[in-house]
């Protein structure tokens, strides 16, 4: 049994993915007997010149000890949380502060070629590199975080998949008349792209949208534009039954965000034993998705994918397969080899 | 050597990015530079496409690549477009071979700052000539910002490049005179195919056949070439194609409405001199009106207009007197010496009228336009350099850059160099702490 602490960002008003992960791991580290608690700090990407002041008040914190006692092993996630002080850290990264390394000079990033964005790029990739060089071992949430780790910073990552949040309750009912997009509505995650399919869909299939997040009005405009307001179903966020019961009632997900992470939605969607719907350049769920095995991989086009859901609901026998390989994909992912690697990796002691 | 060349390379190459392009393919070859091209515009992909062998990747890219593997030097060719401005990035802060195009880089630099406070503008400015501190803040209280635009701004790249060149001798002693203590070298230019001499390209034969450069500044403004253009016009039939970064364009597009021209002129605004008014319309044309927006400038454009034996108008500064120039009025060598005239010059002092005799002698006169473009061509030939001269330059200007320490420019305003550690900095020594947050520390050590 070891003192463990997780060591997450908050994002005031926000939850995603990277939050459930951290709760996650939390609550499976007590499971498996260990004290385990979860230290956040606030984090706030605008204005730039302020980045590097979290990433100081990390750097601050010393979590030797909590109270008089040791504290064995902290596990370090997304940035800037890798940059507090512990002898004993072990890192799992979920991502870099993204808009400076892979996502500049893409529209995801607001990152510029101006004194401030080049002087910051450069001391984030000094203090990175030196940051996450003193952790005992680094993981990584998916084979496409340990290969920009390697591209950008030269380090070396294993990759470790974890069950989604919604794995042990998710079953599969019969294949419905809806495809289902989940997640948070911000650019990247491409929700716009997906609904813009819909108006080139040719079966008579509907799309579900859940959600929220600063690109629900443009969404909602954009079903007004497209008139296809009897096709797609904005929802806002639902309870976890309703979720679930959505996956298990879909046709299949669609998920097209652009270079992902990780992405729970695919393994969720696996979990319920249907195919995913994804593009070239979705990053994460490509580790994942095999086209025609375990669901389509498409051109990041509106017209790619509704030949996609045209092509999964013409033949439902076939898309049946795909989500029951997507399900045997899913099942061996435990958490108990996630916990068996992060405590194993910091075992050395204090 | 392992070398980072920013140039404003697109898909569509003209000007220097032509040159430059021309020039990369060949320093790819040498097998003792491995040189990655960093560009801004344009898909990196498809002008890799265009240019075998070349290396090129977004600027982005530039920084990352460098913390992992530090380049041995970096090369900026530097002017006053707007495409240059993302150099203004890295060019300070990783200093290297700066090659400067133009003899003003205030346009570029505004562009890249677009949110820089009004203190960091002034900052730059009374830093680029801090004899005119006084200049600076009586013409930011007269809120003439087209008269602050006229700083050079060359100073914190003079101060801060490892070596500086320019193409022309007069504007390497000139910028020694002006920056005392700043190392510039001169960098021979060539022109690697220029077109024949013999005849233009345009497509019709009717009339003469202008093009123009125009600038925001008062010297070659678009209102005066179109003013002349409508004089020559009343006696000899002549069009006009003006290209340029001026401010009013529609006010510009209105006049030469009113003037009636709009027939005869084609306005292209909007744009920058060195990249959008493109070399090969002024090539083609039967004159180039290529009036510099700093003085002494000899810009790509002129070199190529000259080496395509085209009549060309241009500024007559003092600077410009090693270059034999034709008095507008008389038609005699402008400097009182006996060589022959290669291109006009145009006293500024008297633009209006200079400028309206020069093209009304160019359109009427077709033995002096075809003898001075004779001699243009002449003059390239003997006076500037080759392709393989300006090659040998650069590698010799690489080859000692790379040996020298980028000086310390320690008065430069520290938001050149801003790091983004500045608050944290701040909060850490408020509280009496060690800012050294970041020091180095030996895995597992706290």
């Amino acid at each position: 049994m070891k003192r463990i602490l997780v060591c997450a960002t908050q994002i005031p008003f926000a939850s995603g993915g990277a939050e459930a992960h951290m709760r996650n791991l939390v609550e499976e580290l007590r499971l498996r007997g260990h004290h385990a608690e979860l230290v956040a700090l606030p984090f706030a990407w605008h204005p730039r010149q302020e980045i590097l002041a979290h990433a100081a008040a990390w750097r601050m914190l010393n979590l030797r000890y909590a109270g008089r006692h040791p504290v064995d092993l902290v596990i370090a996630s997304r940035f800037p949380t890798y940059f507090v002080r512990h002898p004993n850290k072990v890192t799992w990264l979920i991502h870099q502060h993204r808009p400076a390394y892979e996502l500049c000079g893409t529209p995801y990033s607001d990152f510029t070629h101006d004194d401030l964005d080049v002087g910051v790029r450069e001391t984030l990739f000094t203090l990175d590199r030196r940051m996450l060089a003193e952790s005992r071992r680094i993981f990584s949430n998916s084979r496409n975080v340990a290969a920009r780790l390697r591209r950008f910073c030269g380090l070396r990552a294993t990759a470790l998949y974890h069950p989604p949040p919604l794995a042990g309750r998710l079953t599969a009912g019969p294949l419905g008349d809806y495809v289902l997009s989940v997640g948070r509505l911000e650019s990247i995650k491409r929700v716009d792209l997906a609904v813009r399919a819909m108006a080139h869909v040719r079966a008579a299939i509907r799309m579900v949208v859940v959600g929220d997040g600063p690109e629900r009005p443009a969404l909602e405009r954009l079903v007004a534009e497209l008139g296809i307001g009897d096709r797609v179903d904005l929802r806002r966020e639902v309870d976890r039954d309703d979720l679930v019961a959505l996956y298990g009632g879909a046709l299949a997900i669609v998920y097209p965000p652009f270079d992902e992470d990780y992405g729970y939605v695919t393994l969720e969607a696996f979990l319920a034993r249907r195919p995913v719907i994804t593009t070239e350049d979705a990053g994460g769920p490509l580790e994942f998705v095999a086209h025609g095995r375990t669901g389509m991989v498409c051109a990041p086009s509106p017209e790619a994918l509704a030949a996609a859901v045209d092509d999964l609901a013409s033949d439902r026998a076939r898309t049946a397969r795909l989500g029951e390989a997507g399900y045997e994909r899913a099942r061996t992912i435990t958490w108990d080899d996630v916990i068996e690697a992060l405590v194993g990796a910091g075992s050395g002691g204090v | 050597m392992r070398i980072a060349w920013f140039s404003p390379l697109s898909a569509h190459l003209s000007g220097i990015a032509e040159y430059s392009a021309s020039i990369l393919a060949k320093l790819c070859r040498d097998p003792d530079l491995d040189v990655d091209v960093y560009v801004d515009d344009g898909d990196p992909a498809a002008l890799a496409s265009r240019l075998p062998g070349v290396e090129v990747r977004p600027a982005h890219d530039f920084v990352w690549r460098h913390a992992g593997r530090p380049h041995d030097l970096a090369v900026y060719q530097l002017a006053d477009a707007v495409s240059h401005a993302y150099m203004w990035g890295y060019a300070v802060r990783y200093p290297g071979l700066a090659v400067l195009h133009g003899m003003g880089l205030h346009a570029a630099r505004r562009a890249q700052r677009t949110g820089a406070s009004r203190g960091e503008r002034r900052a730059e400015l009374r830093y680029d000539r801090p004899e005119l501190h006084d200049g600076v803040e009586g013409i930011a209280a007269l809120r003439a910002p087209h008269l602050l635009a006229r700083w050079p701004l060359l100073r914190p790249i003079l101060d801060t490049a490892r070596r500086t060149a320019v193409h022309d001798p007069g504007a390497a002693e000139d910028l020694r005179r002006r920056y005392p203590g700043c190392r510039v070298d001169v960098l021979r230019f060539g022109v690697a195919a220029p077109r024949e001499a013999s005849s233009s390209g345009k497509a019709s034969g009717v009339g003469v056949e202008f093009a123009a450069v125009a600038h925001t500044s008062r010297v070659g403004c678009g209102g005066a070439i179109l003013r002349a253009l409508r004089r020559v016009r009343r006696e000899a039939p002549a069009t006009l194609r003006i290209a340029g970064p001026f401010d009013d364009g529609a006010g510009l597009a209105a006049e030469l409405a009113a003037a009636g021209l709009d027939r005869n002129a084609v306005v292209v605004a909007d744009t920058s001199p060195g990249d959008a008014a493109e070399a090969e319309p002024f090539e083609r044309a039967d004159v180039c009106v290529a009036l510099p927006a700093h003085p002494g400038e000899v810009t790509d454009l002129w070199m190529r207009c000259l080496a395509a034996g085209r009549a060309t108008i241009v500024g007559a500064r003092a600077r410009l007197a090693s270059v034999p120039l034709l008095d507008a009025s008389s038609w005699r060598n402008l400097h009182g010496g006996s060589e022959d005239g290669v291109a006009v010059g145009i006293d500024p002092r008297r633009e209006a009228e200079t400028l309206w005799l020069a093209m009304r002698r160019l359109a009427v006169d077709g033995d002096a336009r075809r003898a001075l473009g004779r001699r243009a061509r002449a003059w390239w030939e003997a006076r500037s350099g080759s392709e393989a001269e300006m090659l040998d330059d650069y590698r010799r200007l690489i080859h000692a850059a790379v040996r020298e320490p980028a000086p310390p420019a320690r008065d430069l305003p520290p938001h050149f160099r801003v790091d983004g550690l500045e608050l944290a900095r701040r909060v850490a020594e408020a509280c009496g702490l060690d800012a050294r947050l970041f020091g180095p520390t030996r895995a597992g050590d706290v």
